[in-house]
């Protein structure tokens, strides 16, 4: 015990200099005019300096992003109503004024690349109180950086999602209960006729109240990952879509027709695909082009090294103006051709996610055509 | 008494029918013009001179009813180019009224930025009477 207190400074310093080189943060002190005087591991990793290049040599603003310092020095100076020159003491003018110093600044590594930190300084002072130099602890939030912002955009997509289904399922609500209001009135006029056309307009509010529930009950589901991986045959598949899709195919004259190349059996989640299949489907029919000859939408599976899907049709196309949009959630190009929610393209690229699959698509006036490729699943070993 | 010729400028079928209804039914309107979607709207007051001759009476309309949601071309797209023509044309005292089934603040601030902007109906409450009054209250 004697000889532990007899070394006490030793293991002092011993103690601090395990705390520097083990810290998961970078720490990095100065003089008082800037000039860096340790360097730690961390601040190496971090940075891709040595600290033999940067110790005694030259001031942390080597490693900050210079655009940044000047625009700080010009803040700081408003904030604090003192003048702060760019440089060194727009690092460490709050200390100078007995202030915390904590604040996110951008650092450029060795490389050139940037990273973004948390950095806190504070002043070092000697025994007799008189101030030697500066300690600065950065943290790397680059991750904390990326989380926000991820939360950032599906809070506004949230925030979006909430204010258009609450727009369109009023919508026809308010139309409904307007139509419900002007029967009333016919009645007592016995103006049948108008009764009856409006009956029908409400049965169609309805109707388009109904797909949108449809619709938003689907995207929810696409986002759960419950579902069970089976083995399907792509044929039968296609063959039960036709089914489901006849009346409609009918009655726009358009012909579907479906291939499959290599293999007929592939494993997937079912419900999850029949989502994406229908809903291009369903946008191949109900944008068809009757000012061309034989309007048809074409299937074709390829199941080798992945599982590939094509979809064709000489529909419309989707606007060239609107491609980068296609995806977003309550858009619709032809909205004089068909209605609909403006969700379907958000209900496939959500299912086609959580199948870890692509989809990319080309467009014109002549028609759209979207290839659609998953990864094979594997079958399992059976327990 | 002269009576206000007005316009309609929404995607949806019903809700201009609910309107038309509505507006009739106040006595004080007369032509009610109709459009599906700004682009066809901003196109009716471009063709100004010849509208006017097509119709002495009635054009231009006096208040706009401006749907807020509206696929390619929506309500305040529509307002920031109307502000454009409205800045060119002879007759300055054409107003719009929001006609919308949101009642969102922000929207609300948005439109009545606008001068002209002179009033927003909610799509799940309109009736005559609230019409009647809106519209002798502006014109």
């Amino acid at each position: 015990m004697k000889s532990s207190v007899a070394t006490g400074d030793e293991a002092r310093q011993h103690l601090l200099e395990a705390i520097l080189e083990n810290a998961a943060h970078a720490i990095i002190s100065t003089t008082i005019d800037g000039v860096i005087t340790s360097f730690n591991h961390a601040a190496e990793d971090m940075l891709g300096y040595q600290a033999e290049e940067l110790v005694g040599k030259h001031s942390p603003g080597v490693f900050h992003l210079g655009e940044q310092v000047v625009q700080r020095s010009i803040e700081f100076s408003k904030k604090l109503n003192i003048a702060v020159e760019p440089g060194f003491t727009t690092f460490v003018c709050h200390n100078d004024l007995g202030l915390d110093n904590q604040f996110e600044w951008v650092y450029i590594r060795k490389d050139g690349s940037s990273l973004p930190v948390l950095l806190s300084i504070t002043a070092l002072n000697d025994a007799a109180g008189v101030k030697t130099g500066y300690l600065g602890i950065a943290q790397d939030i680059s991750q904390i950086k990326d989380t926000e912002k991820r939360l950032k955009r599906s809070n506004d997509e949230l925030a979006q999602f909430a204010y258009r289904t609450s727009h369109d399922l009023k919508a026809p609500l308010s139309s409904i209960k307007g139509l419900v209001g002007f029967i009333e009135e016919d009645l007592e006029n016995k103006d049948f006729d108008e009764v009856k056309q409006n009956l029908q307009k409400i049965s169609q509010q309805a109707g388009k109240l109904e797909n949108l529930v449809v619709d938003i009950l689907n995207l929810a589901k696409a986002d759960l990952e419950n579902q069970p991986f089976e083995t399907i045959n792509l044929a039968d598949f296609f063959e039960d879509l036709r089914q489901s899709y006849e009346l409609m195919l009918n009655e726009k004259g358009v012909v579907f027709s479906f291939q499959t190349l290599g293999c007929i059996n592939v494993k997937t989640q079912k419900t999850r695909l029949k989502q994406i299949v229908g809903n291009l489907l369903l946008n191949s029919i109900k944008y068809s082009d009757p000012s061309k000859k034989a309007m048809y939408v074409k299937v074709c599976s390829k199941v080798a090294d992945d599982f590939c899907l094509f979809i064709e049709d000489n529909g419309l196309g989707i606007p060239l103006e609107h491609q980068g949009s296609l995806f977003d959630m309550f858009t619709r190009f032809h909205p004089n051709k068909a209605e609909g929610s403006g969700l379907g393209m958000s209900i496939v690229q959500k299912n086609i996610k959580s199948l870890d699959g692509s989809i990319s698509f080309s467009s014109s006036d002549l028609g759209t055509a979207f290839t659609v490729k998953f990864p094979l699943i594997e079958e399992l070993p059976i327990e | 008494m002269n009576k206000f010729s007005v316009m309609i400028i929404d995607d949806n079928e019903v809700d201009r029918y609910l309107l038309t209804r509505h507006l009739k039914k106040t006595g004080i309107v007369g032509k009610i013009f109709e459009a599906d979607d700004g682009t066809s709207a901003l196109e009716f007051f471009e063709n100004y001179q010849s509208n006017k001759q097509e119709n002495p009476n009635d054009f231009p309309p006096v208040v706009l009813f401006l749907d807020v949601n509206m696929p390619l071309m929506d309500g305040f797209e529509f307002l920031a180019k109307f502000a454009d023509i409205r800045q060119s044309i002879e007759d300055q005292s054409i107003v719009v009224m929001m006609f919308t089934s949101s009642d969102n603040d922000e929207e609300k601030e948005r439109a009545f930025a606008y001068p002209f902007v002179k009033g927003f109906i909610s799509k799940s409450n309109v009736d005559s009477e609230l019409l009647k009054d809106k519209i002798q209250s502006i014109v």
